[in-house]
């Protein structure tokens, strides 16, 4: 915590003409949509990742998209950047305005604009939240598919932003795999619309371009999203190993049967103590050194027909006892040590740090024995609970921030964990994105020419880069190679301040 | 057509973008001609010779080909580890696969058929891709993994991009298992009845892999009785559970006065190739889209009564073709009824005549298309007059 600035100290000297920018702004904005008080504004110094702080000179709460637009439009006379923000609940600094840039808050963009279930689809404003999506649509039997654990806080216009997934996202795929049609407001103040009622527009598919860009391309201001049918039958079935290898083997050999779960997840050794520490009994056998939960679900017939067979293929791959659970309750019960996993982690050290890498499917043992000597170089303990049906890491290092000069092993930690990832074929971030946090990672995955590629991209639709500037790009500024060492780490999930509303207690990182 | 060796590609691209050449990015350049008329090119660069398999990761259920790698030869190669891509055949290939182009052209035509109902289309499928610019440079976006969020998605991008942007070199893709079981089950009837069941069926806990709309004019050609169908396919890892299947939306259609008649694999398979049409060199090819609620009042059209029409009933997607007589303003009347009910139609070939129909019609992001195509193409150099989603594109 040491590396907080003070919130009382005086912000630094602004260069914009942020007087007259307000004035403007209360022309047309209703008064409670404009916010200038410092005390107010603190609300919005950081999102998920809490040690990047920096509070915003002014914030917005548009309504509506004529606001959004009438907003943009004045920052492009003035030459004034923005910075979107949704719930705040981003692990990746990206909601934060480091350089001097209008805060756009979605939060006051909460209605739900068209409900068509014969067509199966939804349009809402970007700020509403995940979880009311399917909450709107339950009672006809629909439900909205990708489901971050942050779901009942976070936006879907942050989730547009991230291209987030969730725990089912093995067998229904992430929001890009879920949304329709955009309504954009550019960063000119024009409107327009990508992608369309179809799965399939003739016209290059901008919106799929926009998912995923992080508030980098302009302010997505209605979304329209694919529903699902709810399943039949949901189970879960728990097995626990004598061996990494020998999870990932069951993983693998159900995945190749051609059964696809809804979600496969695997807890380590490590993490199986913490929660049976946690629920003061022996919820998972302590000697595992790993147990995997596979959530099936789908018709009865074959959802009890895949039960079986996984069951089967996890036993040849080495399961010492099989769990089956049907009910609710049952299901509760096994999901309930994967879903205190983090607050489990976070008795024995209430700093950590969630690191969000991809690897293989195939090459998960290898690199989850070699996070495992990392860790111990580093005589850092490394949490291991992740998502193994689609390689989706999230290492968690513990440690004790009043140790001297801790946070620069660990954040040496988290960069040699992502180099294991490249190095096995993956990527630096599976779900959380790339923001502020791992810019200066960009260029150990991507060639310059292939960065220059993607900046053709921002270059068409924002030219003048005022778009959340700065993020996801390396920029010379920010990842000068003294830059990068001297970078101090950085999220601190459970003693941190929370998003702008406060998580509830059980809600867990995934 | 030139087909350069995969060494030489970036030099000659380069060559071209210093001199201005207009150019025309090819895969092996089966449907060149479909869509709008490319203008003012001579010169067309086949991947033909990038054609190696690079890497099928089995156990982690991806693969990379290089982009002018044959459909049908990927399919083979994949299927021999007991996993494929879960894409129909090209509408024009034969049921074998024959003709059914290579992946880059898949990927820059970004269409799907009707397995889209169960596994989305094409640009779902892509997690990787590497391409040459314009201007010659190499790059590559996403990568190896199924799931990545770093940099922008333009694997996204590039599918449905017709050649406008740039030649894609090498993709990487999911692949999935082979479902263990599959069957099929043709129901006929009218349409009143075939659409209460296409209701109820994507209100029930079925997940079929297909549900396609058939034309009278297609159950025809396909030897069954000229009337309304829908053709459904399930897959599943328990024949019993297909067998329950089966029966339930039989019983269904039974209370709702349908015939129904099932299909074992290999009749389904048949079936489904007749739905692959016969391209005709001077014919009509319509790519239609409805939304799914009003599948069924635009099959009721009188200009559709007798063509050839597959339409996706859950994706409101699908084919119609026709000899060279279907007068152009059919083909109107129909894009306007598409249109009506929430769609598209796009015109991918049409017979020689003087008054061309325009492929497609501007998308409400023509500004912005036409800002990233000057981005990636600043000369206009590639597939001049063919930018997806612009009526016209302005002439350089
Ligand atoms: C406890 C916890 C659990 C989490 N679990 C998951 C998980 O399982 N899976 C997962 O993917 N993520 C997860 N996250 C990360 C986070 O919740 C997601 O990234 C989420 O999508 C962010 O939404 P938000 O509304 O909070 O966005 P914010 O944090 O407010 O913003 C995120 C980014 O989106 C941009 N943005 C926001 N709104 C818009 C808009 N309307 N138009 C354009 N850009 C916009 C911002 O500029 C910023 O770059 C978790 C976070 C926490 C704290
Ligand atoms: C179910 C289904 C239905 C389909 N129906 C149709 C249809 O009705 N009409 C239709 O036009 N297509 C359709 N397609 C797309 C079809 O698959 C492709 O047109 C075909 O694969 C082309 O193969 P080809 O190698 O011969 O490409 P070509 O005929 O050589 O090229 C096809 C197009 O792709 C571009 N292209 C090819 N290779 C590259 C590359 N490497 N980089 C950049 N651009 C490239 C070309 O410029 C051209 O526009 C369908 C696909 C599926 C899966």
């Amino acid at each position: 915590m040491s590396l907080l600035a003070d919130p009382l100290a005086e912000p630094p000297a602004l260069t914009l003409p942020w007087g007259r920018i307000e004035r403007r702004l209360r022309q047309f904005l209703p008064g409670r949509a404009v916010v200038a008080r410092r005390q107010e504004l603190l609300t919005y110094d950081s999102d998920g990742l809490t040690l990047h702080r920096q509070e915003p000179p002014l914030a917005v709460l548009p309504e509506t998209t004529e606001q959004v637009a009438a907003v943009l439009s004045l920052c492009h006379e003035e030459g004034v950047p923005f910075v979107a923000r949704g719930s705040g609940t981003g692990l990746s600094g990206g909601a934060v305005a480091e350089q001097e840039s209008l805060l756009v808050v979605t939060s006051r963009m909460r209605s739900v604009l068209a409900l068509d279930l014969e067509n199966q689809r939804i349009t809402v404003q970007p700020g509403v939240i995940n979880s009311w999506v399917t909450r709107a649509v339950s009672g006809d039997g629909f439900y909205y598919a990708p489901d971050p654990s942050s779901q009942v806080v976070c936006s879907i216009g942050g989730n547009v932003a991230e291209n987030a997934g969730g725990v089912h996202c093995l067998k229904y795929g992430v929001t890009s795999n879920h949304v329709l049609e955009l309504e954009v407001v550019l960063p000119d103040g024009r409107i327009t619309r990508l992608g369309g009622s179809l799965a399939e527009m003739p016209g290059l598919d901008l919106r799929g371009v926009f998912i995923g860009s992080e508030g980098t391309l302009g302010i997505a201001t209605a979304i329209t999203l694919r529903l699902l049918r709810q399943p039949q039958t949901v189970q879960v079935l728990l097995a626990d190993f004598p061996s990494m290898e020998a999870a990932g083997e069951a993983v693998r050999r159900v995945t190749e049967a051609g059964v696809l779960p809804a979600g496969m997840e695997i807890m380590d050794n490590f993490t199986i103590n913490a929660v049976d520490d946690l629920f003061g009994c022996d919820e998972y056998p302590r000697d595992a050194a790993a147990v995997l939960l596979i959530e099936l679900d789908g018709r009865l017939e074959e959802v009890d027909a895949a039960a079986l067979r996984t069951m089967e293929l996890c036993r040849r791959a080495g399961a010492r006892s099989l769990r089956r659970a049907e009910s609710d309750t049952d299901r509760a019960l096994l999901w309930k040590g994967r879903k205190s996993a983090f607050a489990a982690v976070g008795r024995i050290t209430p700093t950590y740090y969630v690191q969000d890498g991809v690897v293989p499917r195939s090459a998960l043992p290898a690199v989850l024995a070699a996070i495992e000597l990392l860790s111990r170089r580093y005589s850092l303990p490394v949490a291991n609970v992740f998502h193994a049906g689609d390689g989706n890491l999230h290492p968690l290092i513990l440690y004790d921030a009043s140790q001297e000069g801790v946070q620069d092993r660990v954040q040496a930690l988290g960069a040699d964990i992502l180099r294991l990832c490249i190095d096995a074929g993956g990527s630096i971030t599976g779900e959380h994105g790339v923001g502020a946090d791992k810019r200066c990672y960009m260029d150990w995955m991507f060639s310059p020419d292939d960065l220059s590629t993607m900046r053709l991209v921002r270059q068409a639709f924002d030219p003048e880069g005022r778009a959340n500037p700065g993020k996801l790009f390396p920029t010379p500024r920010s990842c000068g190679e003294s830059a990068r060492l001297a970078r101090t780490v950085r999220v601190n999930v459970a003693a941190g301040k929370e998003a702008d509303r406060p998580l509830p207690a059980s809600l867990e990182v995934f | 057509m030139i087909t350069p060796e995969p060494h030489h590609l970036a030099d000659l691209l380069r060559e071209l973008h210093a001199e201005g050449t207009p150019w025309l990015p090819a895969g092996s350049g089966s449907r060149l001609h479909w869509g709008p008329p490319v203008r003012d090119t001579a010169t067309v660069v086949s991947t033909q010779r990038l054609n190696r398999i690079v890497d099928h990761a089995v156990g982690d259920f991806t693969v990379t080909v290089e982009a002018g790698t044959p459909l049908r030869e990927l399919q083979e190669v994949l299927r021999r580890e007991n996993q494929w891509l879960t894409i129909d055949w090209p509408w024009g290939s034969d049921a074998d696969g024959n003709g059914a182009g290579s992946v880059g052209g898949l990927v820059a035509r970004g269409l799907a058929g009707g397995l889209r109902q169960r596994y989305l289309g094409v640009r779902d499928q892509l997690i990787g891709i590497g391409l040459l610019r314009a201007d010659g440079v190499a790059a590559h976006a996403g990568g190896k993994v199924v799931k990545n969020v770093a940099g922008y998605d333009l694997m996204r991008l590039f599918t449905g991009s017709w050649g406008s942007l740039g030649l894609i070199t090498e993709v990487t893709l999911r692949t999935s298992p082979q479902p263990p079981e599959r069957r099929g089950l043709l129901l006929q009837g009218g349409l009143a009845p075939l659409d209460e069941l296409r209701r109820w069926l994507l209100r029930s806990s079925l997940t079929p892999e297909l549900i396609d709309w058939w034309s009278p004019s297609l159950a025809k050609q396909a030897g069954a009785d000229p009337q309304h169908s829908l053709l459904l396919g399930l897959a599943s890892v328990s024949d019993a559970a297909l067998r329950a299947q089966c029966l339930e939306i039989r019983t269904r259609g039974d209370q709702l006065g349908l015939r129904g008649q099932p299909l074992d694999p290999e009749r389904l398979e048949a079936l489904r190739a007749v739905a692959l049409g016969r391209p005709e060199p001077g014919g009509w090819l319509l790519r239609l889209g409805v939304l799914p609620a009003q599948t069924s009042a635009l099959l009721a059209e009188r200009v559709l009564r007798d063509l050839p029409v597959v339409l996706g009933a859950g994706s409101g997607l699908g084919d119609s073709w026709a000899g060279a007589d279907l007068p152009a303003y059919r083909v109107e009347e129909l894009r306007r009824c598409c249109v009506a009910r929430g769609g598209v139609l796009t015109v991918l070939q049409q017979p020689q005549s003087a008054s061309l129909l325009p492929a497609w019609e501007d998308a409400p992001s023509r500004p912005l298309i036409e800002a990233v195509k000057a981005q990636f193409d600043p000369k206009q150099q590639l597939a001049r007059g063919r930018l997806p989603g612009v009526r016209d594109p302005h002439q350089p």
